[in-house]
């Protein structure tokens, strides 16, 4: 268990308990040192006095003794007594002693307790004690020139004046030793409390004012002492460490919750444009749709898909497909007031969700607004492209109350106004979602059919309308699919192009009819020249000259004998990549005609580049000849104009004889049309060739 | 009966009696001859030198006069022999001893084992280094000698000579006598004016020595105008040296004690004069100093007797006691 703060011991106790000790310890050690050291030098002293007093003594005494000075000795023993620590100095006179008849004269000098000289009395039987309690004692023999044995004189040494001494300097020492030591003491409190403790403490105090993350809020003072400095230089290297780690943490947290928002908004907004994606717009589907519940109000969604973005993207490649993008994103985003109603849904498909709808109106409106706003052309690598689109339209509650109902049926719409020509907006109704459907299986069945070969190329005359004579046809394609029937080609080719499967369909077509083509030449007769329609993505396959040469030769088809028709909107969605994709074309004497001219966009200078041979007058504009001004002043326009720039000129659609009058009057004389022939199987176009028209 | 009972009463106090007069006797017996013999024995340093030899005599003269029985012991100036004497002494268990030691330091000694007998000892003349004494009779030296250096600063004056120097023969200054004597005639010499010129101090007494020494102060000091003999016996050296040297007439002489031929000396000029102990009265006065002690009498420690400066002025009228104190002449019966 942890002990509480309150309870833990303060350094300052433990630190001054360890100087306590150590101090009085060493003081001690040393004293004791000290103490010994004095009394060995004292007994050395003792007994280097003790032999010079001796030395001194033993010739003194010697003569004195032989002069019967006895007094004089006496007075020598006094003197030599002085030093403080002698305390007896006995002197046996055998040369007195034998003139008094005791043998031995024994005198000297002792102290008394009080440690007074006085003499040495023989029959003392106390001093005579005290003598044998001495500390140390010497005798040496006093003997004559002669070597006589005159005397002896014996040292007494007593230890109490060293012992008083060493006491005193016991009681020196302890007084120096715990002077010393409380002095030791309080220096090394203050200098620990100075040098140690208070820096700690106010790093302490410093590290204890932090923020809510635990980071001290200042740095620790960084004092001079080289410990306390590195600890304290350490400790703000942490804390610097530590906060950089927290920026960096945060830096990071942030980062990531960016790169989290980021993700979550790549996760549900379009990387290219900035819409909500899918994942998001279903989102704001359904919320809306619960909105619209709880209000109880309607609501719509439009789905708009862009017309003729694959070709863009197929013939000027992906960037420029982006950039288109990017561009549609910004004026949908200013035609729609609400950003967040706007969605990109996938690839050219684009959704918005107008809610609180008080009227149709409003969708009516903005769906106006923004065909309009996608017609406008589109400057993209100095080339200007027409894009538009086609807008489906479902309503809530009207069409469904669920996310996938309403985004369901808005396609379906949406489908069906493609359709319907594109640029076009449809509202949603029941039998769209019968033709969705049915686009799927046709979709299938397409493939199927490409499998299958159930496709039939059709031929459709081209006639000399002066001359009446066949010059040509154009090949057409036709199914008939074992499950669906006959399918007309406006049904299956938009779902053709959609699908990317044109390309093998044309292929499909080019082969059948450069065969039938080259089998008719075989046979003798003449077919003319084969007029085949070729989309844009077909022409801007890598392979296709190569695939054309090999059909060539595969078919036995002359490159003169076919012309390859591209309609006027598909040129005018990449005029430039088209000018030089029919250049190339143009190179190997392949002919080529602009299908359905216009109904597209092509501006004159384009038309002066392409490498064209023919215009094709669209139906369209035939349709009410020779009756509608504008359709005539239309036909004439584009005859003058292909007069103009030398290209052959045809007429399609053209089923009345008022119609291939007026062609022919003005100076177009190349008719093709129902006038003539419908688009025949093979054999029966063989007929025509044998039998004539 | 009644008869018998006095006279068995008489026997048994005279029987009582006689037990208590022998125990008086056995008890008188018993106890140290010191009471009943009353002996003392003088130890002397050397009887050959007259003034111990006076001093001697005026001992005997007072022991003589207070029924003490005296036994010299002279040690001839050996310390050996005062020792010796000394343990001799102390065997003979007197009841007192006077004693004139070779030196003071020897007299400790001598008093020392005198004590260890449990002997009163009197000091007379020389003194002692230490030790206890019932008294130790002295001469003022230092009074003496300052008396005839008054008497010879006098002389001096009166020949004109008092710019000359007088030099010392000393006996050893070691001796508390012999510092003495020269601090009090050098106190004298000091207030007359007169220039001391140098210290001998003797080692062997003898007439060589005072001979050689005066003679060499007289070499060496040719405004010497007096000798100062601190002892007395070899005076005649002194008077040769200076014969010798061709000073005779002109450095005078003067002595410190006496000899019996200055008492025509002195008066004849031949000698200045001279500080006179008296000998025979020290002697006199240690034995009666003993006595009072012996019979229970405050004794004074440490008397000083005067010293006669005797010159030709005085010695006529000093005479008497010249002879009798100084040089021991007794008085015939």
């Amino acid at each position: 268990m942890k002990l509480p703060f309150s309870s833990r011991q303060s350094i300052y106790v433990t630190l001054g308990i360890i100087i306590i000790s150590t101090v009085i310890v060493s003081m001690s050690i040393h004293s004791i040192h000290d103490y010994q050291k004095r009394k060995n030098q004292m007994i050395e002293e003792m007994n280097k006095t003790s032999k010079l007093t001796i030395s001194s003594l033993q010739k003194n005494v010697t003569n004195l003794i032989e002069s019967y000075a006895v007094n004089e000795y006496d007075t020598l023993v006094l003197n030599a007594m002085e030093p403080n620590d002698m305390f007896a100095i006995v002197v046996e006179d055998f040369k007195t002693g034998e003139i008094l008849g005791s043998g031995t004269y024994i005198s000297g000098k002792i102290r008394d307790t009080k440690g007074k000289i006085v003499d040495f009395d023989p029959n003392n039987t106390a001093q005579r004690e005290q003598l044998k309690q001495c500390y140390y004692s010497d005798t040496y023999t006093l003997s004559s020139p002669e070597k006589e044995k005159i005397g002896t004189v014996s040292i007494y040494i007593s230890d109490k004046v060293m012992q008083a001494e060493l006491n005193k300097i016991i009681v020196e020492s302890l007084v120096d030793m715990l002077i010393t030591s409380l002095l030791m003491i309080v220096f090394l409190f203050i200098a620990i409390r100075l040098f140690i403790l208070k820096p700690l403490s106010s790093m302490v105090s410093v590290i204890s004012n932090s923020d809510d993350d635990g980071i001290p809020l200042s740095f620790v003072p960084e004092f001079k002492a080289r410990e306390i400095f590195a600890l304290a230089s350490t400790m703000n290297t942490m804390i610097k460490s530590i906060r950089a780690f927290k920026i960096a943490l945060l830096e990071q947290h942030n980062q990531l919750r960016a790169q989290k928002n980021a993700l979550q908004y790549q996760a549900t907004h379009d990387a290219l444009t900035g819409l909500a994606n899918r994942v998001l717009f279903s989102e704001r589907l359904e919320y809306a749709i619960e909105k619209s519940k709880i209000r109880n109000m309607r609501m719509a969604l439009l789905f708009v898909d862009l017309d003729h973005f694959k070709e863009i993207n197929d013939s000027l490649g992906h960037e420029a497909g982006d950039k288109v993008l990017s561009i549609v994103t910004q004026r949908l985003k200013h035609t729609v007031v609400k950003e967040e109603s706007l969605a990109r849904f996938g690839g050219d498909e684009f959704t918005v969700i107008i809610e609180e709808l008080q009227n149709l109106e409003e969708v009516s409106l903005l769906a106006d607004k923004i065909l309009n706003v996608l017609l406008a052309p589109i400057a993209v690598n100095h080339h200007e492209l027409y894009v538009g689109c086609s807008i489906g339209i479902s309503l809530y509650p009207d069409n469904g109350d669920t996310t996938q109902d309403l985004l369901k049926y808005a396609d379906a719409a949406m489908y069906a106004a493609k359709n319907e020509g594109r640029n076009n907006v449809r509202y949603y109704s029941s039998e769209m979602t019968t033709r969705a459907l049915e686009r799927v299986v046709m979709e299938t069945s397409l493939r199927a059919g490409l499998k299958n070969g159930e496709f039939i190329v059709y031929f459709q005359p081209q006639v000399n309308g002066k001359e009446n004579r066949l010059f040509g046809m154009e090949a057409l394609v036709r199914w008939n699919s074992p499950s669906v029937g006959l399918v007309s080609p406006a049904a299956f080719i938009p779902i053709a192009e959609s699908t990317g499967l044109i390309v093998e369909l044309d292929r499909y077509v080019m082969k059948h009819a450069m065969t039938q083509i080259a089998q008719w030449y075989k046979e003798g007769l003449n077919p003319g020249i084969l007029s085949m329609n070729l989309t844009m993505k077909q022409l801007q396959q890598k392979d296709f000259i190569e695939y054309l040469k090999t059909l060539l030769a595969e078919t036995g088809c002359s490159i003169e004998w076919v012309e390859l028709e591209v309609t006027e909107d598909q040129i005018m969605i990449h005029p430039d990549e088209a000018i030089d994709i029919l250049r190339e074309i143009s190179r190997i004497g392949v002919k080529i005609a602009v299908d359905d001219f216009g109904t597209g966009y092509s501006s004159l200078s384009y038309l002066k580049k392409l490498p064209i041979n023919k215009l094709k007058i669209d139906q369209s504009f035939v349709r009410e000849l020779p009756d509608d001004e504008e359709d005539v002043a239309i036909t004439k326009a584009i005859i003058a104009m292909a007069q103009s720039l030398n290209l052959d000129v045809i007429a399609e659609g053209v089923e009345t004889v008022e119609q291939k009058d007026f062609l022919v009057q003005n100076g177009c004389i190349n008719i093709q049309g129902y006038f003539y022939s419908k688009p025949k199987p093979a054999d029966e176009i063989r007929t025509i060739l044998i039998e004539g028209l | 009966m009644k008869r018998c009972k006095v006279k068995r009463f008489s026997f048994i106090v005279a029987l009582v009696t006689m037990l208590l007069v022998d125990t008086a006797v056995c008890s008188a017996a018993d106890i140290p001859q010191k009471q009943t013999t009353k002996k003392l024995i003088y130890i002397v340093s050397d009887l050959r030198i007259p003034f111990w030899t006076i001093m001697e005599r005026g001992i005997r003269n007072r022991a003589s006069s207070l029924g003490y029985e005296v036994e010299t012991y002279s040690a001839q100036n050996s310390r050996k022999s005062e020792l010796e004497f000394t343990a001799k002494a102390i065997q003979k268990n007197p009841a007192g001893i006077i004693v004139s030691p070779t030196t003071s330091s020897a007299c400790k000694t001598i008093l020392k084992l005198a004590k260890a007998a449990d002997i009163p000892v009197v000091i007379s003349d020389i003194g002692t280094d230490g030790g206890e004494y019932v008294s130790y009779i002295s001469s003022d030296n230092k009074e003496g000698a300052y008396g005839i250096g008054k008497v010879l600063a006098k002389e001096l004056y009166r020949r004109g000579w008092e710019n000359g120097r007088v030099g010392i023969i000393s006996i050893p200054q070691k001796r508390l006598n012999g510092q003495l004597r020269t601090a009090g005639f050098m106190q004298a010499m000091r207030e007359a004016g007169i220039k001391g010129a140098d210290l001998k101090q003797q080692v062997t007494f003898s007439y060589d020595e005072t001979y050689t020494y005066s003679k060499e102060l007289i070499q060496k000091y040719p405004d010497l105008r007096a000798l100062w003999l601190q002892g007395s016996d070899r005076y005649q050296g002194a008077l040769d040296a200076i014969a010798d040297t061709g000073k005779k007439g002109r450095i005078l002489l003067a002595t410190f004690d006496a000899e019996p031929e200055f008492l025509e000396l002195i008066p004849k000029g031949v000698l200045v004069g001279s500080a006179m102990q008296q000998p025979y009265l020290m002697g006199q006065e240690a034995v009666s100093a003993m006595d009072k002690y012996l019979h229970g009498k405050k004794v004074e420690k440490n008397p000083q007797l005067p010293i006669l400066a005797i010159s030709t002025d005085n010695i006529k009228e000093k005479l008497p006691l010249i002879k009798r104190n100084v040089l021991g002449i007794e008085r015939q019966k």
